[in-house]
């Protein structure tokens, strides 16, 4: 084969699965971000984001909302509307930041009238936000939230060209066909509900997960973590103005870590002033209207050895519930 | 803007390309690639054009200078010491201030806070290519240049601006003075190039990244390390840089050629090195020569008798290791090769050594030494040595997070299998790449790492 011949067949079939792949991208949607005339219309559940706003958006009667990371995930809503006598869906999303929160609570704030009670479970590490990640701005149920001034130059648009040929765009687009085909279960129930499974741990084996986490978390969460960011602080306050004027209550929970992971938090990368900041941050919003439930210092709900954990971050189902009974104001914090 | 990214690929590269090839005139042509270069570099950061610019126009008026004053030795050693001071002055300024004043400070028992420096990008590399021109006319080897425009491409082209090869002027102006066949497209060029740029991008993407994360991640614990994880991490960082810095040099060497211009080598399977002397003529290789031909020779070479030869190779490999960084750790990094380097030449002929032991341990002896050039602080480096030679931890490996050491030890075994059994990227009898399994081949490795590429990596040899 010639030079040239070679040279243009590479280029032309280069060209042609790029085209392809970006098509399929397009047309699939798999996070809903593109928003093309002729994509396909059917829900993907690629984007744990976006199946969460779709349920949401479908949920009749909402009173009580739930915004948190994977650390609320194990409060169900079934539970909650049961002690509570407040009908709840749960917006608690792994490793949500807030402008995902802040999403939510504006979607429910601004659709649904019967809405009483947020609750905020508030990360440490949420404040480390520098910008909003593209699957969730470009959501379309997400974008109207985030088209602010005061949001500007948080999203590369970029970025639009790289989710549109990337490999895990790809991937999720044929899985998500392969969805479609075989009518897969959804992970999530109406209520946002997700199906967890928890295994205890021992104090041995908590250590280690422990140790794990923090390397986690270090090269994640808590990397290059030097202030809480403002746009984080704009958004919750945002939040809390709209609350405001819907007469809707935010009860805010401050998660704890185990007290082991807070020692290396503290001596290793040296984050004590941040998260004194971070809990004066939301002590300082305290009003009729948005309670503080702060279970950061708190040993006698989180005791060192594994009975309040799933792991150094995640509570165990039994401290998850003393949480609910504190929201729900059956017992004295 | 780096080689493995989407603004490259897609759009920097085929608009020069096409600018390049659609234009008729040479003149033009030149220009074309001066104004992408400068374009190029201006989008890491264009504060520091005028700084590159300067060195280029410094250097250029010097060597007519240098020229019009052949018969005033005094004038041209002026003259030359001008050019040093300025391009050493400014490498000295932005990569070495604050490691000299932390360093005084310490030893005086001082305290220096560092100033608030950007490294300019490439500062290492275009400072040596300018300053080997001045040298060369000073010494009589070279002819001042008339063609600014050429001289200035030469200095700025992007393809080896930021990261090398180090090429000589007089490797790559007359390239651009007399380009071949006045510039025209040749297909044989754009297909090798090509052919060149993907396994430079392979090599770097799916090797030298893949082990890179695994280990970097890893390190942060090297307190906590078993003595395994000292040396997956050990053997993983020795492969790691070769992959990408050769993966880089593949990739400006193919994109040289893809314009027509023909570049010098800088790899040439440094892992089958059978003495360190041999290493130094594989690993890095414009790096080594210049420093051969501009710093060794200079000191007086190995015409100082014995001693005197020992001390010019210590001396020239800090100077090396400096280079590549304003740390103690280079500086010892250098010195320990200066010093292997002077205790094989006391040994020359006086040892007879099987293969097998050669091969061996000249590998272990780079490795040893990349511990140390990888090692952020000397304190580190010790630590490290400490984990990899003293047993503990048994087979322990779980600070390597588990979806991360999957990859890496594929590409690990793939990148020392290709490293002690394959050719180097130069011996390659590109004409086999024509027939249609390879096309097919290049077209998808070059389409999964482009698909792949969704974060920023960018190449170890930039922060030199």
């Amino acid at each position: 084969m010639s030079s040239k011949k070679w040279f243009l067949t590479w280029l032309g079939l280069s060209v042609l699965i790029f085209a392809c792949v970006g098509l399929i991208n397009l047309y699939i949607d798999p996070y809903k971000v593109f928003n093309w005339e002729y994509r396909h219309s059917f829900v993907s559940e690629r984007s744990a984001f976006l199946s969460k706003m779709t349920r949401l958006e479908n949920y009749t009667g909402l009173e009580c909302l739930i915004l948190g990371s994977s650390r609320a995930e194990l409060l169900q809503p079934s539970q909650a509307s049961e002690r509570s006598q407040l009908k709840t869906f749960t917006a608690a999303l792994g490793g949500a930041m807030t402008y995902s929160k802040y999403a939510f609570g504006m979607k429910a704030l601004d659709n649904k009238p019967d809405l009483k009670e947020i609750w905020y479970f508030s990360d440490f590490y949420e404040f480390n936000e520098k910008k909003i990640p593209w699957s969730t701005y470009r959501v379309e149920q997400g974008r109207e939230y985030f088209l602010k001034d005061e949001l500007e130059d948080v999203v590369p648009n970029s970025e639009y060209f790289q989710t549109l040929i990337s490999l895990k765009t790809l991937r999720a687009s044929i899985k998500t066909i392969k969805e479609m085909s075989r009518e897969s279960e959804s992970a999530y129930l109406d209520d946002g509900s997700t199906k967890i499974s928890i295994v205890k741990l021992s104090f041995n084996d908590l250590i280690l997960e422990m140790k794990m986490n923090f390397l986690f978390y270090k090269l994640s969460r808590w990397n290059g973590f030097k202030a809480l960011s403002e746009k984080s602080k704009w958004l919750i306050d945002d939040m809390i103005r709209k609350a405001n004027d819907k007469s809707v209550i935010i009860k805010v929970v401050l998660t704890p870590i185990h007290p082991e992971l807070m020692r290396k938090l503290e001596s290793e990368l040296g984050l004590k002033k941040l998260w004194d900041e971070w809990r004066d941050f939301w002590r300082s919003r305290s009003s009729k209207t948005v309670k503080i439930y702060d279970y950061t210092e708190s040993e006698k709900y989180w005791k060192s050895d594994s009975t309040g954990w799933n792991d150094g971050v995640h509570f165990s189902p039994e401290a998850t519930q003393m949480i609910l009974e504190d929201l729900v104001g059956e017992s004295n914090h | 803007m780096l080689f493995n990214s989407y603004e490259f690929i897609f759009l920097f590269l085929p608009i020069t390309l096409l600018s390049y090839f659609l234009v008729k005139s040479a003149r033009l042509k030149l220009f074309i690639l001066a104004i992408s270069s400068y374009l190029f570099y201006g989008y890491w950061n264009y504060k520091f054009l005028p700084l590159l610019l300067l060195s280029t126009m410094v250097d250029f008026y010097i060597g007519k200078k240098l020229g019009d004053n052949e018969d005033h030795p005094l004038k041209r050693k002026y003259l030359l010491w001008t050019s040093l001071v300025l391009n050493l002055g400014l490498l000295g300024f932005f990569k070495y201030f604050n490691f000299f004043m932390e360093s005084a400070a310490f030893i005086s028992g001082g305290h220096f806070d560092s100033w608030n420096i950007i490294l300019p990008v490439g500062i290492s590399f275009y400072t040596f290519q300018s300053m080997s021109y001045t040298i060369d006319i000073y010494r009589g080897h070279q002819k001042p240049y008339d063609d600014f425009l050429a001289f200035a491409t030469y200095v700025s082209f992007f393809p080896q601006l930021v990261a090398g090869p180090i090429v000589r002027h007089d490797e790559l102006v007359p390239q651009f003075i007399t380009p071949k066949d006045k510039g025209r497209l040749n297909w044989d060029d754009l297909t090798q190039g090509s052919q060149r740029f993907i396994i430079g991008l392979a090599k770097k993407i799916l090797i030298a990244d893949t082990i890179g994360v695994a280990i970097d991640q890893a390190l942060i614990h090297l307190p906590d390390f078993s003595t395994l994880e000292a040396w997956m991490c050990a053997l993983g960082y020795t492969f790691q840089i070769y992959y990408d810095f050769s993966g880089y040099s593949d990739m400006a060497i193919g994109l040289g050629r893809m314009f027509g211009f023909t570049f010098p080598e800088n790899f040439h399977s440094p892992y089958k090195s059978k003495s360190i002397t041999e290493f130094w003529r594989r690993w890095h290789m414009t790096l080594s020569f210049w420093l051969r031909d501009y710093l060794y020779i200079s000191l007086g070479g190995n015409r100082s008798g014995k001693w005197g030869t020992y001390k010019n190779l210590i001396l020239t490999m800090l100077l090396g290791g400096l280079w590549h960084g304003a740390n103690w750790v280079f500086v010892i990094w250098g010195i320990y090769h200066g010093l292997l380097l002077a205790i094989e030449r006391f040994f020359k002929g006086k040892l007879h050594i099987p293969d097998g032991v050669k091969y061996f341990g000249t590998f272990f002896l780079v490795v040893f030494g990349w511990v140390v050039f990888r090692s952020p602080d000397v304190a580190f480096a010790l630590l490290w040595f400490k984990k990899m030679f003293v047993l503990e931890g048994g087979l322990d490996y779980w600070h390597f997070v588990a979806k991360l050491r999957d990859k890496y030890y594929p590409a690990l075994l793939v990148g020392a299998l290709l490293c002690f059994f394959a050719k180097s990227s130069q011996e390659f009898d590109y004409n086999v790449f024509r027939k249609k399994r390879w096309l097919l081949c290049f077209a998808v490795t070059f389409i999964w790492i482009v698909l792949g590429l969704s974060q920023e990596s960018p190449f170890l040899y930039f922060q030199f």
